[in-house]
């Protein structure tokens, strides 16, 4: 609890500190109405501005923040099923497997952005949140729902407890990738204020961790990222036209 | 003297009695209704679990709860507004007005631990609806459910409701099915019943369409009452059970539900009661009244322990020992040895008081099968190479079966797969052990799985030459 809420003090001091974070200081996004402002300037990605080696930093930090309140239940699981003295050591395996799913997949999915110059416009965040719209809708996302609730049976010592804590969080981050990887691709091409589309995304996902009927929760957040497209394609249009 | 419906014992009803002869008159006439009308047998089967997908099952179906502190409570209300609706159709039928469900009290000597009669005959049966062949082929020939399977001693003795090794079972949602918060009532006798009996009773998807599922959830029922009774013993007051809702149908199919904390006086709430007003004596292994020191490095027992009452929450246990590996159970026993951490005892020693309760717990971790093996295995604690009767009663310390384990691994909606987890509390066979030598080495525990076997029937079930493997996670000793 205590590193996810240094993660959001650091995240909250990067994004109010006006320090040109990795992620959103930089963005071709224009506000409907900011065309004619003669300061109005279309700026890159911060995916192509930046190596992506050197966006990962930002990308672990806003992973600790947003998805680790979904990792507490496994944390508390981990601990609780180890002795005493290494509890500590479960746990932080538990939570390095979990992020690490969670940094591979930022890899992959910066390159990606990088990779196909994706920028920060409308038309880009209508296109993803359109995605994350009907993925909350799949079966595949209440299986990895479901599954993020899955304990598994720990080894007490040895080696094998090691590798027990390790292969859990790694499990249990397979599933909530599968559950929210397109939430958080969200924030890869996200414009503007971090801490705007942090605390919404972060809230879904953990909403739908904890709700006692996920599905209502799912389909909620699909109608809420469907009509978010909605508008944001519907500004592009209005903007290109 | 109660007016309200007195509910009796099948093996002790009076000569003449007509009591089963109406219920199988109206369980004939439910199962000739619909599947849609909430009074047919169909339906009030289904709303425990149902396997049918064709037509899609109805939102008021497969909410039975299980592995939960739920469990007793809901279950309850199932069998009160059942057999409102099948005092309803006995008299339609021409019955008498005051008649109540039997319930089948299988913790008896030979021949009441076995299928009642009535259930048994088919062909010239006067109760041809009360017989279904899908049950063990054994049990429905009349062997015996061993004590080891219908004793209530585990958890008559417990003393708190809330927790998995307490008597009601665990904190869940509301919502779900099947959780792994099985409480000792729950597990003993009532799963292990089920399993035992086998067929439609072994699956919760099918139980309730055998009619002696309702005789066993209402002597389940009956031993809540008993439990309530016990000076020291409260039902939880904790608003999340207290004001926890359930809707079922009454008569005539009409919509109804009851709160947890109105139904806690049978007789008041519910206008019935049992015929045995008296409560029944707790049996079980006695809490030693001296000082029992267990082998080093255990911490001493400091003799008799209060009574958790004022804990209501489970205190954090502390794990002390755990087998290194996987294993699998078939149909012969396994045993298998938990190495006890000398570390982990010292630190739970330091943090254990003299007002901490010094108990010392088993638990099973992830028991999966692909089925359920039709199996009750007994768990018992350093058993001999050849172990006598006694020696097998004084170091049972409660069962391992697999109701429930399909749905647990397959379950609908939003619920999450998991594995079954059961516990329980050793701290009184642990006292045993020492008195009679039988645990030396404190830093070892062996734990073996043995499959019961039906009395009168060399056969443990019907699938246990081919019964599919169960596969256990850990074995592990908390203490606290």
């Amino acid at each position: 609890m205590a590193v996810i809420a240094v993660a959001w003090v650091v995240t909250v001091a990067i994004d109010l500190g006006g320090v040109p974070s990795s992620f959103h200081s930089t963005s071709g996004f224009m506000m409907p109405g900011m065309a004619n402002m003669a300061k109005t300037k279309v700026v890159h990605s911060w995916s192509i501005r930046w190596p992506v080696a050197s966006q990962l930093p930002l990308w672990l930090l806003m992973c600790v923040a947003m998805m680790g309140p979904a990792a507490i239940a496994g944390m508390r699981h981990t601990a609780l099923r180890s002795y005493r003295w290494r509890r500590t050591r479960a746990m932080a395996e538990f939570f390095m497997a979990y992020l690490a799913v969670w940094v591979i997949y930022g890899f992959v999915a910066l390159s990606g952005a990088s990779l196909f110059s994706l920028r920060s416009s409308w038309r880009t965040i209508g296109v993803v949140l359109a995605v994350a719209s009907i993925w909350q809708t799949t079966v595949f996302k209440r299986r990895s729902l479901r599954n993020c609730h899955r304990s598994v049976c720990l080894p007490a010592r040895g080696w094998s407890a090691e590798i027990g804590s390790l292969k859990f969080g790694f499990r249990h981050g397979i599933s909530c990738l599968g559950s929210c990887w397109c939430l958080m691709f969200v924030m890869i091409v996200a414009p503007g204020n971090m801490l705007l589309w942090m605390v919404p995304l972060s809230g879904t996902s953990t909403v739908e961790r904890l709700s006692e009927k996920p599905r209502r929760t799912t389909e909620f957040s699909a109608l809420i990222a469907g009509v978010a497209a909605i508008c944001a394609l519907a500004i592009a249009i209005r903007q290109s036209g | 003297m109660t007016t309200a419906f007195i509910r009796r014992d099948v093996w002790t009803l009076a000569s003449g009695d007509q009591s089963l002869l109406w219920y199988a008159r109206a369980v004939d006439s439910m199962q000739k209704k619909p599947p849609s009308d909430p009074t047919s047998w169909s339906f009030q089967a289904a709303i425990h679990g149902t396997s049918i997908s064709m037509p899609p099952p109805l939102p008021a179906w497969n909410q039975c709860r299980h592995g939960s502190w739920y469990f007793v409570v809901w279950h309850q209300m199932y069998v009160y507004f059942f057999e409102r609706i099948v005092r309803d159709q006995v008299v339609a039928l021409g019955g008498p007005s005051d008649w109540a469900l039997p319930y089948w009290n299988y913790n008896q000597p030979s021949p009441r631990n076995a299928l009642p009669l009535a259930f048994r005959e088919n062909a010239n049966s006067p109760t041809p609806a009360l017989y279904v062949s899908q049950r063990n082929s054994s049990i429905n020939g009349g062997a015996g459910l061993p004590p080891s399977i219908t004793s209530p001693s585990f958890a008559l003795s417990r003393p708190l409701f809330i927790g998995a090794t307490e008597f009601g079972g665990g904190r869940t949602s509301p919502l779900g099915q099947f959780w792994s918060e099985t409480g000792r009532l729950e597990q003993t006798p009532h799963n292990d019943v089920h399993v035992a009996i086998g067929g439609w009773m072994g699956n919760p998807d099918t139980a309730a369409q055998d009619p002696i599922f309702w005789l066993h959830h209402a002597n389940i029922d009956r031993l809540w009452w008993i439990w309530e009774q016990h000076p020291g013993h409260a039902d939880p007051s904790d608003p999340a059970w207290a004001k926890q809702a359930f809707g079922f149908f009454d008569i005539g199919g009409v919509p109804a539900s009851l709160l947890g904390e109105k139904v806690l006086d049978i007789v008041r709430d519910l206008d019935y009661t049992y015929d045995s007003g008296a409560a029944v004596a707790v049996v079980g292994v006695e809490l030693r009244e001296g000082p029992v020191k267990w082998p080093d490095p255990w911490p001493s027992r400091v003799g008799a322990v209060g009574v958790q009452s004022a804990v209501a929450v489970e205190p954090v246990r502390q794990l002390v020992g755990a087998t290194d590996r996987s294993f699998q159970l078939e149909s012969d026993p396994v045993r298998v040895a938990v190495t006890i951490v000398p570390r982990a005892l010292e630190e739970s020693r330091a943090i254990v008081s003299g007002e901490l309760q010094q108990r010392a717990y088993l638990e099973i971790d992830d028991i999966d099968a692909e089925s359920n093996p039709g199996i009750v295995y007994g768990v018992y604690l350093n058993l001999s190479a050849s172990p006598s009767p006694t020696e097998l009663a004084q170091h049972h310390v409660g069962n391992v079966s697999l109701f429930g384990i399909e749905r647990s691994k397959n379950p609908r909606g939003d619920e999450h797969a998991h594995g079954l987890h059961i516990a329980m509390e050793i701290t009184e066979v642990l006292d045993q052990l020492v008195e009679e030598g039988s645990w030396t080495n404190g830093l070892e525990l062996d734990v073996s799985f043995v499959p019961t076997s039906l009395e009168q029937s060399d056969r443990k079930s019907e699938g246990a030459a081919a019964a599919p493997p169960v596969s256990i996670g850990r074995v592990s000793v908390f203490f606290d």
